[in-house]
């Protein structure tokens, strides 16, 4: 299926066109480290406070549940 | 579908942690026995009259054997009975049961700073066990919005050491 925007790539005119200096680029070659970082302290974050859950639960000296 | 290898890293990463949170609870469940509170099943009570249930009308601490003991409790509005206009005092480092029903509407048991917490359906009898490690005072706030007077309905446990505890007061059998 070809639609007419994918039959003349990099020829659009108006708006959309690409300025000067900007140049199109595979999926592969883009790299976004800021949002891989971001996601990534967000994953370490939630691993450390599921961690410190423990000891909320289970390791101070107060009562819990047994039966 | 081609998918961006960054895609393929935190797709991976959050599947890994789901399968961990089921692995967790699963091991909770199994390895380390955890219980939650539940219901005395196949037991249903009749607001109504529970009040004049067998346990029910005495509620308080009854003895089982000299490591358990029971708590029948009633939770009404504003009160816990016993809880609030007396402190519940109980012994350290034994086994106490409670049983707890209300006549009313549904109520929330929590002591706060613990795993002590219960919802409180009338017509059911929510129960757990549980052991207080060390002779102090816990609080009991009622964590289900019951009423107007809601924020003020609150009680009191009085832990004691096993050989300060005063059976004078304890419910008969």
């Amino acid at each position: 299926m070809s639609t007419p925007e994918s039959a003349a790539p990099g020829k659009a005119s108006g708006p959309e066109a690409p300025s000067e200096g900007s140049k199109e680029i595979s999926l592969d070659e883009f790299e976004p480290y800021g949002t891989l970082a971001v996601t990534g302290s967000y994953f370490v974050l939630l691993l450390v406070l599921y961690a410190l859950l423990y000891f909320v639960e289970f390791a101070t000296h107060a009562p819990h549940i047994i039966d | 579908m081609h998918v961006h290898r960054f895609e393929k890293l935190w797709i991976g990463l959050s599947l890994l942690l789901i399968a961990g949170f089921i692995g967790i609870v699963l091991f909770g469940f199994t390895v380390m026995d955890l219980k939650v509170p539940g219901i005395e099943e196949g037991r249903q009570v009749d607001p109504t009259t529970v009040l004049s249930d067998e346990e029910f009308s005495r509620p308080g601490v009854r003895k089982i054997s000299d490591d358990h003991y029971e708590v029948y409790m009633i939770a009404q509005q504003f009160i816990f009975r016993p809880g609030s206009t007396q402190p519940l005092t109980l012994p350290a480092n034994t086994r106490i049961t409670f049983h707890m029903t209300a006549p009313d509407v549904m109520h929330g048991f929590e002591v706060p700073g613990s795993g002590l917490n219960a919802t409180i359906i009338p017509g059911q009898i929510a129960t757990f066990s549980t052991r207080f490690p060390e002779a102090k005072s816990y609080g009991i706030i009622c964590h289900q919005y019951c009423g107007a007077a809601h924020h003020n309905m609150q009680g009191k446990i009085n832990v004691v050491p096993p050989s300060e505890f005063d059976e004078s007061n304890l419910i008969s059998q």
